[in-house]
């Protein structure tokens, strides 16, 4: 276990919007780079290394970061990419951690991004699929068919719900709700994409209906945006800023692959609203953190929710209450902005998806939640430690980080 | 069974996949666009160190500083290196002879730091060579608004 202090002294982040056809990719991220250095009142020349990720082959360029580093500030200095799926900003997020706690330099730039209009996301997915959906082609499964109604995002993540639902007691009317909560956050977040201050449940349930149980209104948009983090040691950190944000620990798990397998949006073998790997780097992030009952000592969470029954499985999976317990804490308010446990402050992923960008999105939002920067969304309560989650790899790769105000003792 | 004879028995498909990218091609470079519509090549500077890039990018990487000066070149400028392709890739992956041989010139204008790549009309090609651009403003598609270069007088 790392024994240095690792603080988070700067966030950057773009406009978040479905197309950003004024600027290309180099361009779109350097809003973001230029926002954080502004925030941490930093040069390039301060930075020690840069770790960067985006979705592999959603935009159809390969090696992006060798076309942007020179306009995120990282010429002449070492660069490493790191993509994970859906989990990469988190990944990348994990490797700006990595990095100082290693010691082996102070002060990292961490940029994750995606700019989806640029190109064919679910063409994209598919290529990540290959390695499964082979398997089902040999068994004589019409590849076409998978395409049109297996594949794509919404197609990983239906069955799930299915099976949540029926495990957890979770009605539609709490996917209603669940979309309407985060939709009306991102309504007070200038950096989301889908704004929609004063949504209701009952507006979400008259969305069509895509595949069941998931309506339009329960989905995440696909957006353009990007993200950066400036990840240093404590000291420095204390010297940049006047309240920065601690990172007690990093935990990420690997689970069975499996795309298309019989669950269809998690493992092979298992139920995909068990998400086991998550309950695992979980224990192990709050083990590391020194918490022992994340229930009392987590203030806020950011889980990973493209779909709106996400929120409530990984705040189960994420140890926040007992299995089956969550829509109830979303009936109880508890889940608000002036809640007792905030969830998706920010509006969520279900607001807005930047996929490269998303998971370390969720460790943005903790970061600033206390920093206290959040202006209109900041929550409530003050915030002391938080739980920043990303779902990704070949769906079966959860990754866990625990934030707080105080460096770890 | 001998090794590789399952190989024959798999059965092959194929998946549909026809992704469609369409690349932004940035800010700067729109407004080099927009000048060749009118006949200008537009490149933009440094204003930390000067250094003048064209194609225009939007920051100098050297500086980490917007290179938001715009400055109008000439349509002159030197070959520093070049290639004559001779053949071209058929469609069926195999080389096809092209009629003459086709030359790629790395053009620094007068007044820039960097390169642009263009094909260049006629032969007898060297580094050092000086060359003029050719425009075509009315052209449909802005890729083909700098047809090429050609010797200069
Ligand atoms: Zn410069």
């Amino acid at each position: 276990m790392a024994k240095s202090e690792v603080a988070v002294a700067g966030v950057g982040l773009s406009k978040h919007v479905s197309k950003r056809r004024d600027v290309n990719i180099a361009e779109l991220v350097w809003e973001a780079v230029s926002a954080c250095y502004e925030n941490a009142g930093l040069k390039p020349k301060d930075i020690d290394a840069f770790i960067t990720g985006n979705m592999p082959a959603f935009e159809g360029v390969n090696l992006p970061e060798e076309w942007g580093a020179g306009h995120w500030g990282a010429y002449g200095k070492p660069l490493l990419r790191i993509t994970t799926g859906g989990t990469t900003g988190g990944s990348v997020a994990h490797g700006g951690y990595y990095a100082v706690a290693s010691g082996l330099y102070d002060t990292v730039l961490a940029i994750a991004f995606e700019k989806q209009s640029d190109g064919n996301s679910t063409a994209g997915l598919n290529t990540v699929a290959i390695a499964d959906a082979a398997a089902q082609f040999a068994l004589g499964v019409d590849p076409a068919f998978l395409a049109a109604f297996g594949g794509g995002a919404v197609g990983v993540a239906v069955y799930q719900a299915s099976s949540y639902m029926k495990s957890s007691g979770c009605t539609t009317q709490h996917l209603d709700k669940v979309a309407a909560l985060c939709r009306n956050n991102a309504a007070l977040n200038p950096y989301s994409h889908l704004k929609q201050p004063g949504l209701t449940p009952e507006e979400v349930a008259k969305t069509v209906l895509l595949q069941h149980p998931i309506r339009f209104g329960h989905v995440c948009p696909a957006t353009d945006g990007a993200c950066a983090m400036l990840f240093t040691t404590g000291e420095k950190a204390r010297r940049l800023v006047d309240k920065p944000a601690y990172v007690l620990s990093v935990a990420s798990c690997s689970d069975e692959a499996a795309m298309v397998g019989i669950a269809g949006s998690g493992t092979t073998n298992v139920d995909p609203c068990t998400q086991e790997s998550c309950k695992i780097a979980a224990a192990r992030a709050y083990e590391l953190a020194g918490i022992k009952d994340p229930r009392k000592e987590i203030d806020l969470a950011e889980p990973y929710a493209p779909f709106a029954h996400q929120m409530l499985m990984f705040y189960e999976r994420l140890l926040l209450c007992d299995e089956g317990e969550a829509p109830a804490i979303l009936d109880s308010g508890s889940m608000n902005l002036d809640g007792e446990l905030p969830v998706c402050p920010s509006g969520g992923v279900i607001s807005t998806n930047a996929i490269g960008a998303s998971a370390m999105e969720r460790v943005a939002e903790c970061a600033q939640q206390i920093m206290g920067r959040c202006g209109e969304r900041q929550v409530k309560k003050e915030v002391h430690k938080a739980v920043a989650h990303g779902w990704g790899g070949a769906v079966n790769l959860n990754v866990v980080a625990v934030l707080s105000d105080t460096p770890r003792r | 069974m001998a090794p590789n004879e399952g190989q024959s028995r798999v059965p092959r498909a194929s998946i549909p996949f026809n992704p469609v990218f369409g690349w932004s091609v940035g800010n700067w470079m729109e407004q080099f666009f927009d000048g060749m519509k009118e006949g200008k090549i537009l490149a933009s500077r440094c204003p930390a160190c000067g250094r003048v890039y064209l194609p225009p990018r939007m920051i100098c990487e050297r500086c980490f500083a917007k290179a938001e000066e715009w400055v109008e070149l000439p349509e002159t400028g030197t070959v520093e290196t070049f290639t004559e392709a001779h053949v071209k890739l058929a469609p069926n992956g195999t080389f096809e002879d092209i009629d003459g041989p086709e030359i790629i010139a790395m053009v620094k204008h007068d007044g820039a730091d960097t390169c642009i790549a263009a094909r260049l009309e006629g032969g007898g090609v060297s580094v050092g060579m000086r060359v003029k651009a050719v425009l075509d403003p009315s052209a449909e598609n802005v890729l083909d608004l700098l047809a090429g270069y050609r010797a200069a007088e």
